[in-house]
C-alpha cells in the first residue's frame, strides 16, 4: 500500500505538474554565439513558500529582486504547494531554478540525471551545511526517548521529504530500529506544518519535523516548531524534542544545467554574494547572521540519492512480498 | 486540483538591472601577485603565452567560462598588482590589506579565500552591559569570550576584529573565557565582564534576531557587528556592472571542485576555497580603543 502511494506520488503528480504550465520550453540550449539574453527572456523560479509564511515569502521576494537585478531579465515565480510540484516542474524543464530538499533533488536526479544540478547550499558560521530531522512529542506526553515510541503512532511529512521521511528512516535503521514494524501506525501528514497540527490534535503520538540553525548540543534557533511559533500557531512549550538525526545536507538551489553557462554563473554568483553584499537581507530572510552559501555538486548529495534508492527498493520488495 | 499543481506565477518586481549586462569584447586582465610561484616571469600573458601549467589551467578555465580572452598579469607582490589596478591596466586584482587604503574609492573587494581550517569570516558582535561602560577604556582581560568548541576556534578571529579597531592584543591577557554563551551573557549583565564578544550566529540564536517582535538582548549595547578585515582579496572597479563580479564569484567558489589544478595554482595552499566578500572587506576600520593592557 505504501509503495502504491509512493508510485502515485511520483508519477500521478508529474502529469498534473506537466499539464499545469504552458508547453513553452524553459530554456534553449546554451550557445557560444551571441548574448544569452537573446535566448532567455524570463527566468522561471520555483517556490514552495506558503502564503501565510511571511519569512518564506520575503525570501522569495528578495531572491526574485536580486536575480532580476543581476540578470537584467524578469523572474517569474511558479508556486507549488507540495514537493512533487517543484520536482516535476524542474524535471520537465518548466522551471529553471528552485530550492528543494535534498530528497527532492535525489528524485530530480533519478528522473533527469545531470540535466539539473545542485549549485549552492547554505552554510552556517561554523562551516556546517546541514540540518536535522527531529522527533517531537506533546510536552505532557510520557515519551522521553524514541525507544518509548515502540507500538505508538508516528506522523511522517511526505514521501519526498528528506528530513520528514527519507533521512529519519535511514537513521532509525542505523540505530537498530526498523521503522516499518517499530511503530503501530505511521502515515504521511502532508507537510511539516500539518504534521505538527496532527500531533497537537492527538492524531499521532509523535511526529518528525525539521530543525536547523544549531545542533542537538546547542539547540536549534529555527525549524518547523519555531516557524509555527513565530506565526502564533503553537506555543513552543507545548512540545518536546526527544530524538534528532543529522546533519542532513541542506536544501540546495537546483538549476537546469542546459541553461546558458553565463546565466548559471550569474545566478549562482548573485545568490552566493547576497550574505556579504546585503547582510540586512539575511535577517529578513530568516537566516542567522554570518551564514552564507557554498558551492556544491551532485557528489554532495550522493548519500541522500543512495538513501532514496534504498527506500524505493525496500518498498518494491515489500510490495512484491505481498 | 490547483493545490497539487504548479501554476504560472507572478513577476514580483520590475526589472531594475539594465546596467547588469556587460559587453565582453576586450580581454579580461587580472593582476595576481604570483610571478614568484610560476615558471612565467612577471608580466602580462594570454593563455597561449603562459607556460606554467597551473597558470595556464586557470586562464584556460576562465576563457572557457567567459568565452572571452583572459590575460593574467603576474606581479612579484600585491603592491605590484595594486599599481596595475591603480593605473587602470587590469579589470581585477588580488591585493593585500596594506594596499587597500589607496584604492578604496574606486575599487571594492568582492572575493577572498576561506581559511584552510574551513572557517570563513563570520561577523562578530562586541557588546557591553552597563550603559556607563566606556568601551575605549576596556582591557582585553575584561572582555568575555566563549571558551568551548565550536566557539573556541573563533577566538583568534574575534581578537582580529578588536585589533582592526586599534586594540592592542599583544599582551599575555587572553580575555575571560566562559563555558557557554548563556554564562557569558550573565557575566556581562552582572558586570563580571565589562564587554562580551560573540560570533554572530551565537548572538543571533541567543538574542532572537529572527523574531523582530522580541529582543531578549535589548539591555545590551552593541559596539560593532562586523567581519574581521580580510588579509587579502580580489578587487574590482566599484562602477563595474555586477555581471562580471557575479560570474567571477560563481566560477571561483566552485574552482576547487571544477578545476582543481587551477585552484591549486591560484590558492598556493593558502585557503580551502574561495568565498565572496563584502565591498569594504579590506578597508581600515575606525580606531575606537584608547586604553592599553
Amino acid at each position: 500500500m505504501a509503495f502504491a502511494r509512493l508510485v502515485v506520488g511520483l508519477c500521478g503528480l508529474a502529469i498534473l505538474g506537466l499539464s499545469a504550465c504552458s508547453s513553452e520550453p524553459t530554456a534553449e540550449l546554451a550557445s557560444d554565439s551571441g548574448d544569452w539574453r537573446d535566448q532567455i527572456k524570463t527566468l522561471k523560479m520555483g517556490s514552495k513558500a506558503s502564503e501565510d509564511d511571511a519569512i518564506a515569502l520575503r525570501r522569495v521576494t528578495r531572491i526574485t529582486e536580486l536575480l532580476e537585478e543581476a540578470t537584467g531579465i524578469p523572474v517569474k515565480v511558479y508556486q507549488s504547494n507540495d514537493y512533487n510540484g517543484i520536482i516535476q516542474a524542474i524535471s520537465a524543464g518548466q522551471i529553471d531554478v528552485s530550492t528543494m530538499g535534498a530528497g527532492s533533488y535525489a528524485n530530480v536526479h533519478a528522473q533527469i540525471g545531470d540535466d539539473a544540478a545542485p549549485i549552492l547550499v547554505r552554510r552556517d558560521v561554523y562551516g556546517a551545511s546541514g540540518y536535522y530531522s527531529t522527533i517531537v512529542v506533546n510536552a505532557d506526553s510520557p515519551f522521553q526517548s524514541i525507544e518509548d515510541l515502540e507500538g505508538e503512532t508516528l506522523a511522517y511529512v511526505d514521501f519526498n521529504s528528506t528530513s520528514g521521511y527519507i533521512y529519519p528512516r535511514w537513521a532509525m535503521r542505523e540505530e537498530g530500529i526498523e521503522p516499518d514494524t517499530f511503530f503501530d501506525r505511521a502515515a504521511m501528514a502532508g507537510g511539516h506544518i500539518q504534521s505538527v497540527m496532527a500531533l497537537s490534535n492527538g492524531q499521532f503520538d509523535a511526529t518528525v519535523v525539521a530543525a536547523n540553525s544549531g545542533n542537538p548540543e546547542i539547540g536549534f534557533a529555527n525549524g518547523t516548531l519555531q516557524r509555527l511559533a513565530r506565526r502564533d500557531m503553537i506555543d513552543m512549550e507545548d512540545f518536546r524534542t526527544i530524538w534528532a538525526a543529522g546533519p542532513i545536507p541542506n536544501l540546495p538551489y537546483v538549476m537546469r544545467s542546459d541553461l546558458p553557462q553565463e546565466l548559471q554563473d550569474i545566478v549562482r554568483g548573485a545568490i552566493a554574494s547576497l550574505p556579504y553584499e546585503s547582510p540586512e537581507a539575511q535577517a529578513e530572510m530568516g537566516r542567522l547572521p554570518g551564514s552564507d552559501y557554498r558551492a556544491v555538486d551532485r557528489e554532495f548529495f550522493d548519500v541522500i540519492i543512495e538513501m532514496r534508492d534504498t527506500e524505493i527498493k525496500r518498498h518494491r520488495q515489500l510490495a512484491a512480498a505481498r | 486540483m490547483i493545490k497539487q499543481t504548479v501554476f504560472c506565477g507572478i513577476a514580483l518586481s520590475a526589472v531594475t538591472g539594465a546596467d547588469a549586462q556587460i559587453p565582453l569584447t576586450d580581454p579580461i586582465a587580472i593582476a595576481l601577485p604570483l610571478a614568484q610561484q610560476t615558471t612565467d616571469a612577471a608580466g602580462c600573458f594570454s593563455e597561449n603565452e603562459l607556460t606554467d601549467p597551473g597558470a595556464k589551467a586557470y586562464a584556460s578555465h576562465l576563457e572557457t567560462r567567459f568565452s572571452n580572452p583572459i590575460v593574467l598579469c603576474l606581479t612579484d607582490d600585491a603592491e605590484g598588482s595594486a599599481k596595475l589596478a591603480q593605473n587602470g591596466d587590469v579589470k581585477l586584482a588580488w591585493i593585500d590589506q596594506a594596499q587597500a587604503a589607496g584604492l578604496t574609492d574606486q575599487w571594492r573587494a568582492f572575493m577572498t579565500l576561506r581559511a584552510k581550517d574551513g572557517l570563513g569570516r563570520p561577523p562578530y558582535v562586541l557588546f557591553t552591559g552597563a550603559e556607563e561602560t566606556d568601551i575605549r577604556e576596556v582591557r582585553l582581560s575584561e572582555i568575555a569570550f566563549v571558551g568551548q568548541e565550536p566557539e573556541r576556534s573563533f577566538v583568534g578571529m574575534a581578537i582580529d576584529t578588536l585589533e582592526d579597531h586599534g586594540f592592542q592584543a599583544s599582551s599575555d591577557a587572553v580575555g575571560q573565557r566562559y563555558a557557554d554563551v548563556q554564562s557569558l551573557l550573565t557575566a556581562v549583565r552582572s558586570e563580571g565582564a565589562l564587554a562580551g564578544l560573540l560570533d554572530s550566529n551565537a548572538w543571533g540564536r541567543e538574542c532572537g534576531v529572527l523574531d523582530p517582535s522580541f529582543n531578549p538582548c535589548d539591555d545590551l549595547s552593541v559596539v560593532y557587528q562586523e567581519r574581521p578585515r580580510a588579509k587579502g582579496a580580489m578587487i574590482i572597479q566599484a562602477n563595474e556592472p555586477s555581471e562580471l563580479r557575479y560570474r567571477m564569484v560563481s566560477i571561483h567558489i566552485a574552482l576547487h571542485m571544477e578545476a582543481p589544478e587551477a585552484f591549486a595554482w591560484i590558492n598556493q595552499d593558502r585557503g580551502s576555497e574561495f568565498q565572496p566578500a563584502e565591498p569594504d572587506a579590506l578597508s581600515p576600520r575606525p580606531a575606537i580603543w584608547t586604553g592599553s593592557e
